[in-house]
């Protein structure tokens, strides 16, 4: 009992759940950005890479059961801490300006709250194909079968100037999460001193600035029309 | 002898822990550059008592940067504008003819206001007594080379040493969080082979201690690291997470 109380309810047990939770996302993230990447090596690879996904059931539903619980305890581990942070200054200052603290880190709440209607409309358009049934049911030959054709579902999907825009948005906000998030792993789990803490600064912010610029690449492509 | 400045001071006055305060505003006339930031309140307060006025209430003792007592917040960053220092050691020739300076106490819930700049940081103080010390046998003085310690262990925790208890770190964290206080405390004695017998227990009890007085967390945001006055660096807090890891998988959370 006490063990669950030392790592769920103290303040320093809750940084590592957030820590570990949140480089577990991140590492989907850049999985996930490396595959989507593939687009640009044609339709054949893009969908034969998405057929690879879906061929096993058990790990297909392991993975995104996974993933949701994982996202769903850094959601409520994070509104725990804002909202004891929040009751620790009652009274703010009247010149409230939060000295020496950077933009990312004053939006963590913020930006993490807009990843998340952006994650679920993302199912829901995408994954479920709920809300554009026309886009997602298209399908393409690999070989002599017939598959979905994730290439065109992609661009058509993303293309979409809307849906283009949402994208580079909610790429924005990931970014601005990350910029502050993965530096903040490697302190919240102790692994920082002052002889690592430039090397972290750096590889950290340059993923981010890989991601960022992955992350916009794909939806300017498909609205550019510069893949069809 | 450079020139004399007058401002505008706007101070938060409170009359006890139970009413309610505002800002008010002050002239302050002919400062000179030369004066700390609390002889400049000292002016302005024998002003306020000649004319029969409540002279502004604010904390100090040694007025050179090494008690921790002093304890306001310049223009919305605690201890002032200039890094590395106490307000108590924060000149006034870094302020300009005519500016305004808004001069408030440290907001936190385990800070309340006492009257006017004052505050309770008495938190603090149960941080420490949860376990923040050595048990030592008494006795004579152990001959001083007795017990090896490297260089760099003493340098390090001298660092953390150099704390004073001030709790600007709370004031500027945007959660109220007492981590570089208690990482610095925590730091100091876990670096010295003084402190290793209690070392798991100290980080459980004083992180215990930390979370019952109602601080809030740690998001990493290093504030605390820029406006303390000893330079006490957030890779102590590291440290401290550290050390509660390896506190609480050996089962100090069970003793
Ligand atoms: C879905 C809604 C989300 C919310 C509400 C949210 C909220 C938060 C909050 C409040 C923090 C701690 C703030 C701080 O340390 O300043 C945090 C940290 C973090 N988040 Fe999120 N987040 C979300 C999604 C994500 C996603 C999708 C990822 C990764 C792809 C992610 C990665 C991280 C990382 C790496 C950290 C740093 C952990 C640490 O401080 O040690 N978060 N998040
Ligand atoms: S760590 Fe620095 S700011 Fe915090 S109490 Fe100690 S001296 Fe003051
Ligand atoms: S009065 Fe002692 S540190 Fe400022």
């Amino acid at each position: 009992m006490n063990l669950i109380k030392a790592i769920f309810l103290s303040s320093v047990g809750r940084k590592y759940i957030m820590a570990l939770t949140g480089a577990a996302m991140s590492a989907f993230v850049f999985v996930h950005l490396l595959g989507n990447l593939q687009i640009f090596l044609g339709a054949d690879a893009l969908n034969k890479y998405a057929v690879l996904l879906h061929s096993n059931f058990a790990i297909l539903w392991g993975y995104r059961l996974g993933l949701g619980t994982i996202a769903l305890v850094h959601i409520v581990v994070a509104l725990s801490l804002w909202l004891e942070n929040r009751a620790a200054r009652p009274v703010k200052y009247v010149v409230n300006k939060q000295p020496y603290t950077d933009f990312a880190s004053k939006m963590m709440v913020c930006g993490g709250v807009a990843i998340f209607f952006f994650v679920i409309w993302h199912i829901v358009d995408l994954t479920c194909g709920l809300t554009r049934p026309d886009v997602v049911n298209q399908t393409a030959m690999l070989g002599d079968k017939q598959v979905a054709d994730v290439y065109h579902i992609v661009i058509k999907g993303i293309g979409h100037p809307v849906a283009g825009i949402c994208y580079l948005i909610a790429t924005c906000c990931l970014a601005l999460h990350l910029w502050h998030g993965l530096e903040s792993i490697f302190q919240s789990l102790g692994l920082r001193n002052k002889t690592y803490a430039l090397y972290i600064k750096v590889v950290t912010k340059a993923a981010v600035l890989f991601l960022f610029a992955g992350m916009c690449l794909i939806p300017l492509v498909c609205m550019l029309g510069i893949l069809k | 002898m450079s020139k004399d400045m007058n401002l505008t001071l706007k101070v938060w006055r409170q009359k006890d822990q139970a009413s309610n305060g505002k800002m008010e505003t002050y002239q302050a006339k002919k400062v000179s550059p030369d004066m700390s930031f609390l002889e400049m309140l000292d002016v302005v307060n024998e002003d306020l008592i000649q004319k029969g006025q409540d002279p502004i209430a604010f904390d100090s003792d040694c007025r050179e940067g090494i008690c921790g007592t002093c304890s306001m917040v310049v223009n919305g960053v605690p201890h002032g504008p200039q890094r590395g220092t106490t307000v108590c050691q924060l000149h006034m020739r870094h302020f300009k003819d005519g500016d305004t300076i808004a001069i408030e106490p440290w907001r936190a819930r385990p800070f309340p206001v006492l009257k006017d700049l004052i505050t309770n940081r008495s938190a603090l103080d149960r941080i420490i007594q949860a376990g923040g010390y050595i048990s030592v046998s008494t006795g004579n003085a152990p001959a001083a080379n007795a017990l090896p310690i490297s260089k760099k262990a003493s340098d390090e925790a001298m660092d953390a040493a150099a704390c004073i208890g001030c709790g600007a770190c709370v004031a500027a964290c945007k959660n109220a969080s007492a981590m570089l206080f208690v990482s610095a405390k925590v730091g100091h004695l876990g670096l010295l082979p003084q402190g290793q017998p209690e070392r798991d227990k100290r980080v459980w009890k004083m992180i215990s201690q930390m979370d019952k007085e109602g601080f809030g967390n740690c998001t990493n945001t290093y504030a605390c690291e820029s406006v303390c006055p000893k330079r006490v660096s957030a890779s102590f807090i590291a440290r401290l997470n550290r050390d509660y890891a390896v506190a609480v998988a050996k089962g100090e959370c069970d003793r």
